[in-house]
């Protein structure tokens, strides 16, 4: 730990000139040293490049040790090759449960063998079967058919093209789970199901199709720490790597100092469009973050302009972000 | 072979000057030269924590006075204290020249680290030809350094220093040794990439 500590002082110029030459005087004539050296620069790099310091650290990191070309690659090959062992790891990973997935089933097979098991399983599979459809109906049109029934007006529900589950008895309950439902529940369903129109084609009731409870993936929104006042921050420029499903991502704007009350960010794309602006922003411990919606995050380059509102109440400009969508 | 070698980084110098610098080193000549190459690699990274960009070239300047004095009849017991001594001087008279040649001001080191970006399709190519050229070195890996690498950094901020711990565990090694392991695979990757990204 003091160790570590000594080399986070050398590598950040934090040592006096002559503590300094012992240190480096040291480490050239001792291999071990070295080697120590060399794999926390690596780690210091890595937590750079994974968002892993503190603001005050990075801003360390980026005045001492972005500044020279050498270092600026580093930093670069780091996060390339950091992402690319990430992304071998999940497809590794993705494989591994396929083929565990098969072993794991085969355990179970013995274990659904008991009666018991298999009717509480059944049961349970069930509840979570009729609970995912009502869930469905709720989410499916906005109309959800439960929140209709609790008003006292209730209307009649549009028709609708589905076919009951195979394991739904007729009035649209299996009869188990009438028994164990709440009254109230019951009376909401059952309802429900009356109000429900028969299907248009009957005979599919005598080869229903399974309803698949459509679940919905939301991919998480991502968040990009930019940093004014290069060009270049961080050695590279900033890439935002956005999820088909995402709904957006939330930008945190790294400010050198607070010097407004509030401020503004114009987001323009490489032509020089303004694509998406928001107003009123505050910063908070040298941050400002909003979230941009994915549609207005298309693949390409982004600038985004931040100005801070003047006593006067006029924008001054404070500083610019640079980005890219992929 | 490390003569030869030596001869090539200097053309000025002679192999019998060159032989008397390895002998320095280590009198068996294998050994010499994994010393020479292990103290080049340190004098670099000495000029490249103090922010030099030509590292090898001050590197090549501090070996040809090394060998030089040894040319003059210098006794030196140690090559490698006596090699320090000297880049401490080479340095300073690269700093000198720096302040003589630029504006440069300790002030502006801010300045000096923006550097004006590439041009985005450019940049966007070239890093495309490095993820390729990084594909092919970790395919050149092999499976033991692969999986090393992908369960060393696949963690998150919370866990990676008890996930490294367990790694670490596993293998029989202190965690200091593993990340020197994993830091010595990422520098022959970086390498291999550099060389690859050369060739295209």
């Amino acid at each position: 730990m003091e160790n570590e500590n000594i080399i986070r002082k050398f590598l950040y110029g934090e040592m006096p000139e002559e503590e300094r030459f012992e240190f480096e005087e040291k480490f050239i004539t001792d291999e071990d040293l070295f080697e120590q050296i060399k794999s926390f620069e690596d780690e210091l790099i890595e937590k750079y490049v994974r968002e892993w310091m503190d603001s005050a650290e990075r801003l360390k990191f980026e005045k001492y040790f972005l500044n020279t070309k050498k270092r600026r690659e580093k930093v670069d090959f780091s996060s390339l090759m950091i992402s690319k062992v990430k992304e071998e790891a999940r497809v590794f990973k993705k494989n591994d449960e396929v083929i565990s997935e098969d072993s794991v089933w085969q355990k179970l097979a013995g274990f659904f063998q008991t009666p018991q098991i298999v009717a509480a399983i059944s049961f349970t599979i069930l509840v979570i079967g009729v609970g995912g459809w009502l869930l469905y109906q709720n989410f499916g049109d906005g109309d959800s058919e439960l929140v209709e029934n609790q008003r006292k007006d209730v209307t009649q529900m549009p028709e609708r093209n589905f076919t009951p589950t195979p394991r739904v008895s007729p009035d649209g309950l299996p009869k188990n789970l009438k028994d164990n439902l709440s009254n109230k529940d019951n009376t909401n369903i059952n309802t429900a199901v009356r109000k429900t129109p028969k299907p248009a084609n009957s005979s599919n009731r005598k080869n229903p199709t399974p309803i698949k409870t459509p679940i919905i993936k939301v991919a998480p929104n991502p968040v990009l720490a930019l940093f004014g006042g290069t060009v270049r921050s961080r050695g590279k420029n900033n890439v935002l790597n956005l999820p088909k499903n995402s709904r957006g991502a939330t930008l945190m704007l790294n400010l050198e100092s607070e010097d407004y009350k509030t401020y503004q960010a114009q987001l323009t794309d490489a032509d020089g469009r303004l694509v998406f602006a928001r107003g009123n922003l505050r910063a908070r411990k040298l941050k400002i973050g909003f979230f941009v919606s994915a549609k207005y995050l298309k693949k390409g380059d982004y600038i985004i302009k931040l100005s801070g509102k003047s006593v006067r109440g006029e924008n001054e400009s404070v500083a610019d972000y640079q980005f890219r969508v992929n | 072979m490390a003569v030869n070698f030596l001869i090539l980084m200097h053309k000025n110098l002679s192999a019998a000057d060159l032989e008397q610098f390895l002998d320095l080193l280590d009198p068996n000549r294998g050994q010499a030269a994994e010393k020479y190459i292990a103290l080049r690699t340190r004098l670099e990274m000495f000029f490249e924590w103090r922010d030099c960009e030509n590292t090898e070239g001050l590197t090549d300047i501090v070996f040809d006075r090394v060998i030089k004095k040894i040319i003059q009849g210098e006794k030196i017991r140690n090559a490698e204290a006596y090699c320090v001594s000297i880049a401490k001087f080479v340095l300073l008279e690269s700093r000198r020249e720096r302040l003589r040649t630029s504006e440069f001001d300790e002030n502006s080191i801010g300045i000096i680290a923006n550097i004006p970006a590439k041009d985005s399709i450019k940049e966007k190519g070239t890093r495309d030809q490095q993820l390729n050229c990084l594909e092919k070195c970790l395919a050149k890996l092999s499976a033991d350094k692969r999986k090393l690498l992908t369960d060393y950094f696949n963690t998150d901020e919370k866990n990676f220093i008890t996930t490294r711990k367990c790694l670490a565990s596993g293998l029989g090694i202190t965690l200091n040794t593993l990340r020197i392991r994993v830091c010595r695979l990422k520098s022959i990757l970086e390498k291999c990439t550099k060389d690859c990204c050369q060739e295209c």
